[in-house]
């Protein structure tokens, strides 16, 4: 946890990797769970959802990227 | 009463043969390990020195196996046994014989893993491996969990170990991929049969190959297609084109074509588990993770994945602890993760033809691996061609590591391990070979030739064969590298001497690293080792050995012995450099009978630092 949080440099791209990476980890519990339980919701929410996660997940290997070149 | 017990127990014993034939197979394991003299070891490793009963053991426990693989009354219990004593047999023949443990790296990773304990934390800067420390971690809490001062005492036994291990999740990937119960366990056999890539010594890899077999045994056992996409009727090509064209949509590609007899309640918390090794893999190996990302990506396209979060999470998890866990490694040298992408055929020229080289012996153990592993795959060509089936999942998954060699090199061992990733489902699909499912909706590429009907008697005779010619190469190949990679007493104690009396920031000149050296002093003592990745010649050796003037010295029988298999130097060559460090000011400090330790003087005596 130390080096994970040395590693983070606030509002550099380490932040926004980490933020990204936990925001993404919610939104597919949230999606694990609303079509595992099957809980009712209208077919556009499902599709924002699953938008949702796919820009969080491109933004997040872009974040990986800028550090790589940030830190390289 | 007595006169009816005889009976009874001849009818028992008759019923049971084959636990007789194990509990004989088992006595004659023991009596190969106790006539075996380590010592006497030559130049092609373990197999010089195992003598009859080893290979009559191993005849007896391969039969016994196989007839209860085709015996009306086979029992899974009886199997379990068998396959663990084949076990016995493959993977604890070397830790018997040899004194201490084998393997180099098994020492290095105790060293590691005594740091982790002493200091609390890992060592910055030291080594790439530092930057994935959860399996260093876990062992370091298990060693002050049993009250153990290092983890040593796990080393030696590990691959036995481990190895029993894996049991549980390849039968549970063999129950669940849809092949035959016979073709199950004799696909499990043959994974032990052909697991001749030694990664099973005291490794993060190990445990992380563990959590890859679990992770993708549970997937298969929660999940199964909800309905094949069939299409007929558009001739051969056409159909698999389509096949191929519905495997990618995107119903099937979030989970959509599956189903699962198990209740919500029991997924949610298989998730939260799968997650949690999910975490712990990314963690303790730097390879591990894409390889199970490879293999989830396999079982979504082949609709065995039901909650396509779960390859997400690892897809993040596997990113992040590169990006920001890592950052020790990659930073400065961000071109050994990305340099090789792309270049299959340099990465395959460095994991196969760079490989055979040494002595005419060395050669012959590389060939023979690389010549086993081709004829594996041919077996799961013939599978995938003979078997029918209710899903391509197997073929997906054994074909899935195969990705990573156009992306990773791997420093030169990418081949092994993606052949090791594959090894659960190549293995099945060529028990597919010999003993193909006949039922399914695919149906197999090769239609049942009727006239092999009349041979089926010979089945169990072809089946069983193959199985202990697999058994005896995988004996040969696996121990093939044992007369330097395992090691003596008298190494050891020489390597301790040396720690006993070296001081911080002296030099430790070592030939190779096929020493049990690196288990103490982690960044406070150097060990150089002068055999270096490209192999030099005697001379360039002794030459830059007397150059850097290391402080000691420690010549060995195993690094004698890597000198003649691998690096091609002739008989003796170790007693030449010994004379030329007496003359250059070094004297012999300690001595055993398969190791020397000498000290550098000048005129004062031995050199301070």
């Amino acid at each position: 946890m130390t080096t994970l949080l040395s590693a983070v440099n606030a509002f550099g791209p380490s932040t926004l990797t980490l933020m990204s990476m936990i925001l993404t980890v919610a939104l597919l519990v949230v999606r694990a769970v609303v079509h595992q339980s099957r809980i009712t919701v209208t077919r556009a929410s499902l599709i924002w959802l699953d938008a949702a996660i796919v820009v969080l997940i491109v933004a997040f290997l872009v974040f990986v990227y800028l550090r790589f070149l940030y830190l390289v | 009463m007595n006169t009816l017990a005889i009976p009874t127990v001849t009818k028992r014993l008759v019923r049971h043969w084959t636990l007789v034939a194990a509990v004989v197979s088992l006595a004659l394991w023991v009596l190969a390990v106790e006539e075996a003299h380590f010592l006497d070891m030559g130049a092609n490793g373990l197999v010089t020195i195992l003598r009859w009963p080893y290979f009559a053991g191993l005849l007896v426990v391969c039969v016994s196996f196989v007839a209860e693989i085709f015996r009306r009354e086979s029992s899974d219990g009886r199997l379990t046994l068998l396959v663990l004593i084949i076990v016995i047999f493959l993977f604890a023949t070397g830790p018997a014989i040899e004194p201490v443990a084998a393997i180099s790296d098994s020492w290095i990773h105790s060293g590691f893993i005594g740091y982790i304990l002493t200091n609390g934390h890992v060592l910055h800067g030291y080594d790439a491996r530092f930057s994935w420390p959860g399996g260093f971690v876990l062992a370091a809490l298990t060693s002050a969990f049993t009250g153990q001062a290092n983890s040593l005492a796990f080393a030696r036994w590990f691959p036995v170990v481990i190895e029993a291990m894996y049991l549980a999740p390849v039968v549970v990937i063999g129950s669940n991929s849809g092949v035959s119960r016979r073709t199950k366990w004799l696909g499990v056999a043959i994974f032990y049969a052909m697991d001749w890539i030694y990664q099973d010594y005291f490794s993060p890899q190990a445990l992380d190959y563990l959590f890859y077999l679990v992770f993708i045994a549970s997937v298969l056992a929660i999940w199964s297609p909800s309905r094949r996409s069939f299409v007929r009727g558009r001739g051969l090509i056409g159909t698999k084109l389509d096949q191929v064209r519905n495997a990618l949509k995107w119903n099937r590609l979030i989970g959509e074509q599956t189903v699962s007899q198990q209740s919500d309640a029991t997924i949610y918390f298989v998730m939260v588990l799968l997650s949690l090794i999910s975490l712990a893999a990314v963690m303790s190996h730097q390879l591990t993770p894409y390889a199970l990302i490879l293999a989830l990506l396999g079982c979504l396209v082949t609709s065995r994945l039901g909650r396509p979060e779960l390859l997400a999470l690892t897809i993040v998890f596997s990113v992040a602890w590169l990006s920001l866990g890592a950052s020790d490694f990659w930073i400065g040298h961000l071109s050994a993760i990305f340099g090789s992408v792309g270049q299959v055929g340099s990465t395959l020229g460095t994991n196969v033809a760079s490989r055979v080289v040494g002595s005419a012996s060395h050669r012959f153990i590389v060939s023979l691996r690389i010549e086993i592993t081709g004829v594996l795959l041919l077996f799961a060509a013939a599978g995938t061609l003979r078997r029918a089936t209710d899903s391509r999942t197997l073929e997906a998954l054994a074909g899935a590591p195969f990705v990573i060699l156009g992306l990773q090199g791997y420093g030169g061992e990418g081949l092994l391990r993606v052949v090791l990733f594959s090894l659960p489902f190549t293995s099945l699909l060529a028990a597919s070979a010999l003993i193909p499912t006949l039922t399914g909706e695919v149906r197999p590429w090769i239609q049942p030739i009727k006239w092999m009907t009349r041979l089926e008697v010979l089945r169990p005779i072809v089946v069983t064969l193959v199985l202990v010619v697999m058994c005896i190469l995988t004996t040969v190949v696996r121990g093939g590298n044992d007369a330097y990679e395992s090691f003596s007493v008298g190494e050891l104690n020489a390597v301790n001497y040396v720690y006993g009396h070296v001081k911080a920031n002296q030099v430790v000149g070592i030939i190779s690293t096929y020493l049990p050296i690196g288990q103490l002093d982690v960044g406070t003592v150097d060990v150089i080792s002068f055999g270096g990745d490209t192999i030099p010649t005697q001379a360039q050796l002794a030459k830059s050995m007397l150059r850097t003037r290391p402080d000691f010295v420690i010549l060995s029988q195993s690094e004698e012995a890597w000198g003649e298999v691998v690096g091609g130097y002739p008989p003796g060559w170790e007693n030449q450099l010994g004379t030329q460090l007496i003359k250059a000011n070094y004297r012999v400090v300690a001595s055993w009978a398969t190791a020397q330790v000498y000290q550098a003087y000048n005129k004062w005596g031995p050199l301070t630092s």
